[in-house]
C-alpha cells in the first residue's frame, strides 16, 4: 500500500513539546554531568527516531518470517549485523590507535542459552524487543507500557537469581577477533552472514516463488526532506541509521548499544524507594552495578539513550501524526504483555542482554555468545509465535 | 473519552512519572554527596570545559561490568549488560586509561565551587568505575 506524504497531519503540539524537552535534557546533563553524557542522550533520540521511521522491530520480522516466511525484516536484520561488524571489527581491533573501545564478549553458556530462549518467547507475547518495546512505548502504544513495567519487573527479579544462572555450566568467552584477527574473523562472519542470508532467502522462495524487495519504496511521491522528516523511512535507511548511531555509541561510550540494563537498574533503584534492600543483592553489590545502583540514574549511559530513544520516538511519532494511536486494549493483551514482558525482563538479565545488547552487540563484536542468542532467541520465537495462536493474539498460520 | 485521547492522557501520565523517578532519584543523589570544603576557593582545576571535554573522558568500558573477568583482566570487558561478577571492580586508573584522572577527592582536590566540586566527583565517581 502506497501511503502519500500529503495526508500526514504532524502532531506539532507534541512534536513541539519534544523537541523543547530533548533541547533541554541534553543541556542539562551537559551541565550537571559532562559532554559525553548529553551526546549518549542525542544519540538515542537519533535512535528512536530512526527505529520508529523505519519501523525497525526485531520480533515482528521473525514472527513474520516464522508464520507467512516472508523475511524482508529477516533480510534487514542480517544486512544490520553485517554492516555493524565492518564498523566495529576494525575498531575493535584496534586499527585506530587511540580508540578506546570494548567489545561485547559474554560467555557462551547455559544462562544465554535459556535467556535467550525466554527472550525470544517473552518478545513474541509481549510484542517487542528490547527496542522494539522502548521505541513503540514512546510512539504512544499503551499496551506496551504494560509489557515495558513488567520487563523492568523481569529484570529486577532476574538480576537477585543471576548469581544461580552465571554458576551454570560455559564454554568461556570466545572473541572471534582475538581468535582471528579482526581481518579474518570479519571475512568468517561475513560469510556466516551471507550464507543465512541465503537461506532466508531460499526460504521465503520456496514458500512463495518470488521475493518481497528489501528497498520497496513506501511513499512514492514525497521529497526525500518530507520522508526524513514525517517518515515512513525504508528498512535501508534504518539498517544504516542504527548501524552508524552504534558505531558513534561504541566511540563515545566505549561500549556498544545496549538497552535492558538500565530496566533492572531501574527496577532496583525502585525496589530501593520502597524499602527494599537490593543493594545486598549479589549482583548489585560489587563492580559497575553497585556504582550503578549508587549514584544518579542520569550517569548512567544505558539509561540517558533510553530515556533519548523513547523521546526520540515521541518526536517521531508525532512528526508522522501517529503518536498515540487508537489502541483498545483486550483483555488477551494484556495478559500476553504482563507474561511476555516479566520473561523479557528475566531473558535478557540472563543471556547479558537483549536483541540489542547481546545479539547485535556480540555479533558486531565477534562474540559467539551473540550467536547463540540469536539459535536460541529465534527457537523461543518459534514456540512464542505458537503461543501467541493459542492465546488468541493471532490466527492460526496458513 | 475517546481511545486516542485516553490513550494520550495514559502516556502523558507516564512519561510524568517518569520524569518525577529521574528527578527524585537524581536529587537524592545530588544530597547524598558531601558538602565541599570551604575555604578552598583557588587553584580548583580548572574550568567546566576542561573538566568534560578532557578529564571526564572515560577510557575503554568505563560503564561496563565484564562478564565475570578477574580483576586485571582486560580483554573482554563489556558493558552494562552484563552480569557484574567477579568483575574488575576494583581497576586501577591505569587499566582505565585514565591515568590521573582516577584520583580520589581529597582536600586540595576539592574546590569552594560546588559546580566544580560536584564535576570533580562526577569525576571521580566515573573513573571508579569497573571495566
Amino acid at each position: 500500500m502506497q501511503t502519500s506524504a500529503s495526508v500526514v497531519t504532524p502532531d506539532k503540539p507534541v512534536a513541539l513539546m519534544t523537541l523543547l524537552t530533548l533541547l533541554a535534557v541534553s543541556l542539562f546533563l551537559q551541565n550537571e554531568f559532562q559532554t559525553r553524557q548529553s551526546l549518549l542522550f542525542l544519540i538515542g533520540a537519533g535512535l528512536g527516531v530512526t527505529l520508529l521511521h523505519a519501523a525497525f522491530g526485531f520480533a515482528g520480522g521473525w514472527r513474520r518470517f516464522i508464520r507467512e516466511r516472508r523475511s524482508t525484516s529477516a533480510r534487514a536484520q542480517i544486512l544490520l549485523l553485517g554492516l555493524t561488524s565492518m564498523l566495529f571489527f576494525p575498531v575493535l581491533g584496534q586499527l585506530f590507535t587511540g580508540i578506546n573501545a570494548q567489545a561485547a564478549v559474554a560467555p557462551v553458556g547455559l544462562s544465554v542459552l535459556i535467556g535467550a530462549f525466554i527472550f525470544g518467547v517473552g518478545m513474541q507475547l509481549g510484542g517487542g524487543c528490547g527496542s522494539g518495546t522502548l521505541f513503540t512505548v514512546g510512539g504512544g502504544h499503551v499496551a506496551m507500557l504494560v509489557t515495558l513495567a513488567f520487563f523492568i519487573i523481569g529484570a529486577t527479579v532476574a538480576s537477585a537469581h543471576l548469581h544461580w544462572w552465571l554458576a551454570l555450566p560455559s564454554f568461556g568467552k570466545l572473541s572471534l577477533i582475538t581468535a582471528l584477527g579482526w581481518g579474518p574473523a570479519l571475512l568468517a562472519q561475513g560469510l556466516c552472514l551471507i550464507a543465512l542470508y541465503v537461506v532466508v532467502l531460499a526460504v521465503e522462495r520456496q514458500r512463495h516463488g518470488n521475493i518481497e524487495p528489501l528497498f520497496a519504496a513506501k511513499i512514492a511521491d514525497s521529497s526525500f526532506t518530507d520522508r526524513l522528516i514525517v517518515g515512513p523511512w525504508p528498512l535501508l535507511w534504518g539498517v544504516i541509521g542504527l548501524a552508524v548511531f552504534n558505531l558513534l555509541t561504541l566511540l563515545i561510550a566505549g561500549h556498544p548499544w545496549s538497552i535492558t540494563f538500565a530496566f533492572g537498574l531501574w527496577g532496583a533503584k525502585i525496589w530501593s524507594a520502597i524499602g527494599g534492600d537490593a543493594a545486598s543483592w549479589p549482583y548489585w553489590s560489587s563492580g559497575y552495578p553497585a556504582v550503578a545502583l549508587s549514584r544518579s540514574v542520569l550517569a548512567d549511559n544505558i539509561s540517558i539513550m533510553d530515556f533519548g530513544l523513547i523521546l526520540g520516538a515521541v518526536l517521531a511519532a508525532a512528526l508522522a501524526g501517529k503518536f498515540a494511536p487508537e489502541d483498545r486494549i483486550k483483555r488477551e493483551r494484556l495478559v500476553a504483555s504482563i507474561i511476555g514482558g516479566l520473561l523479557l525482563g528475566y531473558g535478557a538479565r540472563l543471556a547479558f542482554g537483549c536483541n540489542i545488547g547481546a545479539l547485535l552487540a556480540g555479533i558486531g563484536s565477534g562474540s559467539m555468545h551473540g550467536w547463540l542468542w540469536l539459535v536460541a532467541g529465534f527457537i523461543g520465537s518459534v514456540v512464542g509465535v505458537r503461543l501467541r495462536v493459542r492465546m488468541q493474539l493471532d490466527p492460526p498460520p496458513r | 473519552m475517546p481511545v486516542r485521547r485516553r490513550n494520550r492522557a495514559i502516556m502523558g501520565v507516564a512519561i510524568v512519572l517518569g520524569a518525577i523517578f529521574v528527578a527524585v532519584d537524581h536529587s537524592h543523589f545530588r544530597r547524598s554527596l558531601p558538602a565541599p570544603v570551604a575555604g578552598e576557593s583557588e587553584g580548583g582545576y580548572g574550568s567546566a570545559s576542561d573538566d568534560t571535554d578532557t578529564s571526564v573522558t572515560t577510557g575503554p568500558g568505563a560503564e561496563t561490568g565484564g562478564y565475570g573477568a578477574a580483576a586485571g583482566d582486560t580483554d573482554t570487558p563489556r558493558g552494562p549488560e552484563t552480569s557484574g561478577y567477579g568483575v574488575a571492580s576494583e581497576a586501577s586508573p591505569d587499566e582505565t586509561g585514565q591515568g590521573a584522572a582516577a584520583t580520589s577527592t581529597s582536600d586540595e582536590d576539592v574546590s569552594g565551587d560546588m559546580e566544580e566540586y560536584y564535576k570533580r566527583l562526577q569525576l571521580d565517581a566515573e573513573t571508579d568505575n569497573p571495566r
